[in-house]
């Protein structure tokens, strides 16, 4: 169920190509995203459709049984990047957000609820190396089963280069960097 | 198919707001909006076998259509390009409003087009492009959709090759739109 990293990588490099689809293959409904150089700031809303056919399911650990959406991150050649994400939508939703966890081989809770909803709410901090890219991809899933037919959307927020670590550690932060990747305040 | 304008205008102010959410559901969509400091690539796998994704009207009646609204503001011009995508079995059309924008000017029968956005000083600039399926054959496509900011362009440089519909301060221009 882990996303390949590989496969970001290519997406990256292939990311002006307009054969990415049939390249990569159509999956699951999913949204790139990345910081490219000489840019900053601003934000997408993107609707979500757990009910698409391209919406996956998660087949085993925790994501097993629950719809959900993949969200590709990265920045690149030293351009640290923050990185804000935020679901929101009628009554009656309930997401998490997700990050891959290599020590338990599984995806880890980041943030349930938020904002004093059952939406959700986290922060990525990424810190790429001097010559490359760096990959993160949270995954926003239904809180269980019961919602694998809700609407919402999900709101990510490239926030000012200008944001230091430090700044971007609020809440549920998820933080990849040279020295490994933490998890901070996950819920 | 309805566009609420303001509720954008909001979402931009309140960008970390979450009360933005409970008014803004409908159907499937991008919203990408270029700030003061910039976006640069969006890349959206879209399935219009989703029943969220609406049926159009007018010219695209029939249709399954997915709309990308565009901004741009404080006085910044700014250049997109939207091209679609796929596993080769789509056919997709842009429009705006009720106009044809391109049809087949990215791979193969997919779609690929400039827009070109200039504000007044202190508001901002909006167009919404629609994707639609080129025909109600293909409703049940799914593709991808590519929208890119291109930092840098000059208005000549953003509309000198290729359909384009330009945007300048409320005033509509369509280039070699087919």
């Amino acid at each position: 169920m882990k996303i390949s990293t590989s496969n970001r990588v290519v997406v990256a490099a292939l990311c002006a190509s307009a054969s990415f689809v049939t390249a990569a293959g159509l999956k699951a409904d999913s949204l790139y995203f990345p910081n490219q150089p000489n840019n900053e700031g601003d934000n997408t809303l993107e609707d979500i459709d757990f009910t698409s056919s391209i919406i996956q399911t998660g087949s085993s650990g925790a994501l097993a049984g629950k719809k959900y959406w993949v969200l590709d991150l990265a920045t690149y050649n030293g351009n640290k990047q923050c990185f804000t994400l935020v679901t929101n939508g009628p009554a009656g939703g309930d997401s998490r957000i997700w990050v891959y966890d290599s020590t338990i081989n599984d995806y880890r809770s980041l943030n349930d609820d938020a904002n004093g909803t059952w939406y959700s709410q986290a922060n990525i901090w990424i810190d790429p190396p001097s010559n490359g890219g760096r990959y993160v991809s949270p995954v926003i899933s239904a809180y269980s089963a019961a919602y694998n037919g809700m609407q919402f959307f999900v709101q990510i927020i490239k926030r000012n280069s200008a944001t230091t670590e430090a700044a971007c550690t609020s809440g549920s932060t998820y933080k990849s960097t040279g020295s490994g990747t933490a998890f901070v305040n996950a819920t | 198919m309805s566009r609420n304008i303001k509720l954008y205008a909001s979402v931009s102010v309140l960008v970390a707001a979450s009360a933005i959410a409970s008014a803004a559901w409908s159907s499937d969509k991008t919203y990408f909006v270029n700030q003061p400091q910039g976006i640069d690539v969006s890349l959206r796998n879209v399935d219009f076998a989703t029943a969220s994704v609406p049926l159009g009207s007018g010219p695209t009646a029939g249709r399954k259509v997915w709309d990308l609204d565009l901004s741009t503001n404080n006085g910044t011009s700014q250049c997109f390009e939207i091209a679609t995508s796929g596993d080769g079995t789509g056919d997709t059309r842009l429009w705006v409003a009720d106009q044809s924008l391109d049809d087949d000017s990215g791979d193969g029968l997919y779609s690929s087009a400039r827009v070109w956005l200039v504000p007044t000083p202190g508001n901002y600039e909006y167009l919404t492009v629609t994707v639609a399926a080129y025909s109600s054959a293909y409703n049940s496509i799914k593709f991808s959709l590519d929208i890119r900011k291109r930092p840098g362009l000059t208005e000549a440089q953003c509309v000198g090759q290729g359909p384009a519909v330009k945007s300048i301060q409320g005033t509509r221009t369509f280039v070699n739109a087919n």
